[in-house]
């Protein structure tokens, strides 16, 4: 718990240093996205995140943009035959983007995870069985996400964009739980 | 927690729910045991109109209760009884948090004792429980039933190839493979393979003396085991069955917590298994028994159940041999398979 903590505390002053020497892009301030978050692709899901552009360097116009983000999201799956999973993600990306084309993104960082169980039942000390209300487990997670995305000429402010997270939270059975993630869905631009 | 998060929440659990059916004629339910920090489901399907429930104890370990939902054998079983595909501790899409130090088989039989009673208490205490465990799940079978007081929760013991000898199971696992080796190979079958086979065993001509043997003697039984399938020695698996592993192993279940937390646990418990023998304490076992082992078992060599067959210390007992099966009858012959056991619960 206490190295969670540390590595939290270091990517959010990480974050903090170059938002301070950030060279923000003016056509380009943040996105929100919405997208399928699906577990092992199938488990459906949804996510929503915030992206926060902190450093932009671009040589010239028309030229790479290559770019530090802060990513905040939440998002939730349902395993329809066992339980239902809540993933608070925090991460910094880098960005590799060819103007008006795609981009590349890869991203690390740490977060919650959040299971809830359908009829737990824990025997009490008479002996009963009885019902867990909002049974589940808690998990600090560490992530990292692999991704394209992709420009619409007609629509700038919106793109699409594919992305493969891959999470291990813990502590989980004496091990680690395992959870890999398809992401598909459309960033937005804040005007 | 905000009154809107609640209610987020209740209506997400409601929508697992929903995917239930509690058609008593057709259960599709899932029930979860929370127990010394874990978190372990049991998922009920079939026929609970019968009043009997027959409790699965997955294979590995490592296995998973719906790695054992394989198409026909339980069709069969699920037209009759209502069957409860258990994910033991630290397997299948169990969660839980607690050392891995807390992992042994004794934990595991003291998490059955309380899955045994929440199934009477959820489905009346005049249900019918039979145990059904298989490989792995027959030592914890064996391991759960020899401690007495454990007997007046079940109806009756039904073992599918239980290894409740470790190192009596390597003192005939490695001669018997050695011996189907010899007899291919003057065959003329194949003898590049089969004198690979001979290599791999032939470095555990003594006890084994760490639990990752286990995997590597096993992964070679198992070679075996399907060569000795493709030539027809035992019945190939259907297509249908075929394709309910798949779905059971990567649909039905997370593959990848499920290989994550089985290899874990695996590793863990293997390391008590290969010390672990309960021959002696067959004879305090008086429930009804049945036990299943295929001719052509390479995995626990039939040795083991005619062990079990004449120690069990009830006069109730009974040993069915499936001439064309290897470590799983229910694959080879799912309908003699579930037959015997139809009858024989019939009888009981």
């Amino acid at each position: 718990m206490f190295d969670m903590l540390r590595f939290l505390t270091i990517i959010m002053l990480l974050s903090g240093s170059l938002s301070m020497s950030a060279q923000e892009s003016p056509s380009y301030r943040g996105s929100w996205s919405v997208a399928y978050y699906g577990n092992i692709i199938w488990n459906p899901g949804l996510r929503f995140s915030l992206d926060k552009p902190v450093q932009i360097r671009q040589s010239a116009p028309g030229k790479i943009v290559r770019s530090w983000h802060i990513n905040a999201s939440l998002g939730g799956y349902w395993d329809p035959l066992s339980h239902i999973g809540l993933v608070n993600d925090y991460q910094l990306h880098y960005r590799i983007m060819a103007p008006q084309f795609m981009s590349i993104r890869g991203g690390f960082g740490a977060g919650y995870f959040r299971t809830f169980l359908p009829n737990v039942y824990e025997f009490n000390e008479q002996g009963v069985a009885e019902k867990v209300p909002f049974a589940g487990r808690n998990y600090l997670t560490f992530s990292m996400m692999l991704g394209i995305e992709s420009f619409n000429k007609k629509h700038p402010n919106r793109t699409w964009f594919l992305n493969i997270d891959s999470n291990i939270a813990f502590p989980s059975n004496g091990f680690f739980y395992p959870l890999i993630f398809l992401e598909m869905g459309y960033r937005f631009s804040f005007k | 927690m905000p009154a809107a998060f609640r209610l987020l929440i209740f209506a997400l659990i409601l929508g697992v729910s929903a995917c239930q059916s509690h058609d008593p004629e057709n259960l599709e339910e899932v029930i979860y045991l929370r127990k010394d920090g874990a978190d372990m489901p049991a998922y009920i399907y079939g026929n609970a109109t019968s009043k009997t429930f027959i409790l699965v104890l997955h294979g590995g370990p490592g296995g998973s209760g719906l790695g054992y939902r394989l198409g026909t054998y339980s069709d069969l079983l699920e037209e009759q009884f209502a069957v409860v595909y258990w994910d033991q501790r630290g397997q299948g899409m169990s969660q839980g948090q607690y050392n891995s130090s807390d992992l042994m088989i004794q934990t595991i039989t003291e998490d059955l004792a309380e899955l045994c009673l929440l199934i009477h208490q959820e489905y009346g205490p005049d249900i019918r429980l039979f145990l059904m465990g298989h490989s792995w799940g027959g030592t914890l079978g064996t391991a759960f039933l020899v401690q007495e007081e454990n007997q007046l929760l079940v109806d009756g013991w039904i073992d599918i190839a239980g290894a409740h000898d470790f190192p009596e199971l390597f003192r005939t696992q490695v001669p018997l493979v050695d011996s189907i080796a010899d007899e291919q190979i003057s065959l003329g079958n194949d003898a590049v393979f089969w004198n690979q086979v001979k290599t791999g065993i032939g470095e555990f001509q003594e006890d084994l003396s760490a639990g990752n043997d286990l995997i590597f003697l096993n992964q070679k039984a198992n070679e075996a085991e399907t060569y000795l399938r493709n030539r027809g020695y035992t019945d190939p698996i259907s297509d249908k069955d075929q394709n309910k592993v798949f779905t059971s192993n990567y649909f039905a279940n997370n593959p990848l917590v499920v290989s994550t937390n089985g290899l874990h646990t695996s590793l863990v418990l293997n390391d008590e298994l290969i010390k672990t023998s309960l021959t002696d304490q067959l004879a305090s076992i008086k429930v009804p028994s049945l036990i299943l082992w295929g001719a052509y078992d390479l995995v626990v060599p039939s040795k083991l159940g005619e062990d079990a067959f004449e120690l069990i210390g009830t006069e109730d007992k009974e040993y069915i041999i499936f001439s064309a099966s290897g470590h799983s009858p229910m694959l080879n012959e799912p309908v003699l398979f579930s037959g015997a056991i139809i009858d024989w619960i019939g009888e009981h």
